[in-house]
């Protein structure tokens, strides 16, 4: 009697504990990083005792990290695919995928730049023969995809391949142009933002020139604090989350 | 992936690293060859007081971790280095070139070559270089027919030394050079970029390429050279 | 002519030394270490000296206080190393021929096929120095460094490294070879009697410093000091007292020696020659001592005597050579007999 009222009290108590001291593993496309990190913020403030702990990367590399055992909660990719991956593989926890943003695409040119660019055609043009444009790198970087995609489109992919550097994540493609190592990138809307005392947004993505941006997310089961990744995933559809995601320029979907 | 053949993998594949890997190989051992040999003749020659100034200098690229060789590059010939700024007047630039995979390789195989070939100088005999001079014959004459041929076996393991450190750089030429398929991809950055990538299989052909590489060309050389002596 | 005024400070002690060496062959003698190959590469310019001057035919080839200091390959110094130094990659024929550079290449190889027949090396010619013998190396070295047409011969212990047997017809060879040079030679050696027999005026060199110096056979007849004395072989030495201007007192080996040239002031030393001493003869008045001798085989062709005058006293040495049959003394002799030690063989010597 006594012996099992002790073990029940541990149980429960590690249980109470475990929740306390639940550490959420949080793994994000890297576009994401400043928004989620206020969201983060917010929602700590709100509920102490749930530690989030964010991991931003390009969306392949965090994938491949998930396929390899790393202990992950919630899953925010920048596209489809590399949710199907995971999906295929069982790692997802059943029903919990959600669509959860929207973005657009940009190309981006150094602040100091002379080169008229005013769509991605331009990219064709003679001003950029000799020089270099950087994209993610299309296997592991969503927004490389999509930069190809759009370059296929337009029928210019055989002219500016050559001229494609690849970055490991868009953070690195901003990098390149901001220091002017490149005459242009394509990244994300939201970057383009919110870095644009570095660069400027030189163009959008004609509409129907790839595949909508839509950034799914999903309870990953290689963690150990599920229900925490799927509660804070409910919070990030709540109008507290989706305010912030808005003001960051993302788009969100019901 | 699975279910395709070896076969099938090969000839989907894109050579281009190869090609890159060898233009860029050679000229930068060509170039550490001649940067290598002068700098160690030059501080074979120097007083003793500033060899160990530019006998650290020289060797520095060596124990520096090759990313910091790449970021120090990186700052020197980038837009606002000074290198930099001078080629853009010219209107040509470094950053994200093929030219710059072989500044890359030149600059991490240099010490290599400098070390060698110092030591080379060093095993050389002084009185005959003290006979060549009290015969009359200038510096040069001295250094391209007594000393370099004596010298011969470690300009030998110097050159291989080179070409291996060049060919194997990885970390100085992705940030210098980049990520471009066809103009600055070595074989070590279309591993790396495959396997990040996780497309296993290109990453394990061109991992086996450049062991096979490595070799069919050190071997002969070093069986060429084994029979004049170590290096 | 080479005049030169050395001061260089070397581990262990200060090279300073000055002399004169005329056309014809000038020996530097001493013991190892004592200074003298460092003199020669000073001269060729390899070394530098601390201060000092050397002038070669008018010549200023180095001067500390002007700040000159031509290269070697300025110099037209001729340098024999003692390891020869050739080129070890070249053929002999090329080891000559980079000497001639300027030249244009009809005219080198005229000079060089003479220089391989005056040294005997025409067979010897497309041969590498690994391939050749030491007196075909030395050989082709010396040829070499003729026809870089030197306007002085420096030899560092050219006969050092032979073997006895082959030294006298090296160093036959060697000087065969330099009959037709006119400048000044030089010739770095330990070996007394190498520079006895090839060179006219010799300089000694002792810790750095000239010992003495002077025409060979002067130096070998009056040392004049104790240095000198030693390095021309003397081996009877001894501090010795001036009694006055004909007689010397010597303590340690327990005798009076009457001079037949008057001693002078400064002399604290005494020397006789081994082979100076000889058995008394009814004629010899003065010098004349018995001594307990012991016998003792020196070389093969020479004896040796221990002389001891009185107990506690050092032995004197008297060698008696030209024996004609190689010596075998059975046991040890001993006796006592009566020498005579001829004045006019008396050596005063200062320090």
């Amino acid at each position: 009697m006594k012996l099992k009222s002790l073990l029940v009290t541990a149980v429960v108590g590690v249980g109470i504990l475990s929740a306390y001291c639940a550490d959420v593993s949080v793994s994000a496309a890297v576009s994401l990083k400043e928004c989620l990190n206020e969201i983060i913020a917010n929602y700590q403030s709100a509920a102490p005792g749930v530690k989030i702990i964010p991991n931003y990367d390009a969306s392949g590399k965090l994938q491949m990290q998930i396929e390899n055992g790393a202990p992950v909660d919630l899953f925010i990719s920048a596209n489809q695919d590399k949710m199907d991956l995971l999906e295929n593989k069982g790692l997802l926890q059943k029903g919990s995928r959600t669509d959860l943003l929207e973005n657009k695409v940009v190309l981006i040119v150094p602040l100091s730049s002379a080169l008229k660019v005013t769509s991605f055609k331009d990219l064709a043009l003679a001003e950029f023969k000799e020089k270099s444009i950087a994209i993610g790198d299309p296997q592991v970087v969503p927004a490389g995809k999509y930069a190809l995609e759009i370059l296929q489109k337009l029928g210019i992919e055989s002219v500016v391949k050559p001229k494609l550097v690849y970055a490991q994540n868009v953070r690195a493609v901003l990098t390149y142009v901001a220091q002017n190592e490149v005459a242009a990138g394509i990244i994300y809307e939201t970057d383009g933002v919110l870095f644009k005392d570095k660069v400027k947004i030189a163009a959008y993505a004609p509409a129907g020139s790839h595949t909508p941006v839509v950034y799914p997310a999903a309870v990953v089961t290689t963690g150990k604090a599920a229900k925490d990744g799927a509660a804070f995933l409910a919070y990030l559809k709540t109008p507290a989350a989706t305010e912030i995601f808005k003001k960051y320029g993302f788009g969100t979907i019901r | 992936m699975g279910d395709a053949t070896l076969l099938d993998e090969l000839t989907k594949t894109d050579w281009s690293p190869l090609w890159v890997s060898l233009k860029t190989g050679t000229c930068a051992t060509a170039f550490s060859f001649v940067f290598g040999t002068f700098a160690a003749w030059l501080v074979f020659r120097c007083s003793r007081k500033y060899r160990a100034w530019w006998d650290g200098l020289f060797t520095l690229p060596l124990v520096l971790p090759p990313t910091v060789v790449g970021f120090l590059l990186l700052v020197f010939f980038g837009w606002n280095g000074p290198a930099g700024k001078l080629l853009r007047h010219f209107g040509m630039r470094v950053i994200f070139s093929w030219e710059a995979t072989v500044i890359a390789g030149t600059v991490v195989a240099f010490p290599l070559v400098y070390r060698i070939m110092r030591a080379s100088f060093e095993q050389i005999d002084p009185v005959i270089v003290n006979a060549g001079r009290t015969l009359g014959l200038s510096e040069l004459t001295i250094f391209f027919r007594i000393m370099l041929p004596v010298a011969f076996p470690g300009c030998l393991a110097g050159i291989v030394l080179g070409f291996a450190r060049a060919l194997g750089e990885f970390g100085a030429t992705l940030m210098i050079a980049g990520n471009i398929p066809g103009v600055t991809q070595t074989i070590p950055i279309a591993i790396w970029s495959n396997a990040e990538g996780g497309n296993m299989t290109a990453a394990t052909i061109w991992v086996s390429v450049i062991i096979l590489f490595s070799f069919l060309v050190i071997l002969p050389l070093n069986l060429w050279g084994g029979g004049k002596g170590n290096a | 002519m080479l005049e030169v005024t050395i001061r260089k400070q070397l581990p262990g002690f200060l090279l300073d030394v000055s002399f004169v060496a005329k056309s014809g062959s000038t020996g530097l003698l001493g013991a190892s270490g004592c200074g003298k190959s460092m003199t020669l590469k000073c001269i060729a310019g390899i070394e530098k000296p601390d201060e000092g001057r050397i002038v070669l035919n008018g010549r200023v080839l180095f001067d500390s206080k002007q700040k000159i200091n031509l290269r070697p390959r300025e110099r037209k110094v001729g340098y024999l190393f003692q390891q020869y130094a050739l080129f070890p990659t070249m053929t002999v024929r090329k080891n000559m021929e980079i000497v001639l550079g300027r030249l244009p290449k009809s005219e080198r190889r005229i000079l060089v096929d003479e220089m391989l027949q005056k040294m005997r090396l025409i067979a010897e010619a497309d041969k590498k120095p690994a391939q050749l013998s030491g007196g075909q190396q030395q050989r082709a070295a010396i040829g070499r460094m003729l026809l870089s047409a030197p306007e002085i011969v420096m030899l560092d212990e050219p006969l050092s490294a032979l073997d006895s047997f082959l030294r006298v017809q090296v160093e036959h060879e060697l000087m065969l070879s330099l009959t037709n040079f006119m400048g000044p030679i030089l010739f770095v050696s330990h070996n007394r009697d190498e520079i006895y027999r090839i060179c006219r005026d010799i300089i000694i060199l002792e810790d750095g410093a000239i010992a003495a110096e002077g025409a060979a056979e002067d130096l070998f007849r009056h040392p004049g000091s104790l240095a000198a004395a030693k390095l021309t072989g003397v081996k009877n030495l001894a501090p010795a007292e001036r009694l006055d201007e004909y007689h010397l007192k010597v303590r340690a080996w327990g005798i009076t020696l009457c001079c037949a040239e008057p001693v002078p002031p400064n002399t604290t030393w005494v020397g006789i020659r081994a082979h100076h001493i000889r058995s008394r003869l009814p004629e010899d008045t003065v010098n004349c001592y018995t001594f307990d001798v012991e016998r003792k085989e020196s070389q093969p062709f020479s004896i040796l005597e221990y002389l001891t005058h009185r107990a506690g006293c050092d032995a004197m040495l008297h060698l008696i050579p030209g024996q004609m049959d190689p010596v075998f003394l059975s046991g040890q002799e001993h006796f006592t007999a009566d020498y005579h030690i001829p004045p006019e063989r008396i050596m005063p010597l200062s320090d």
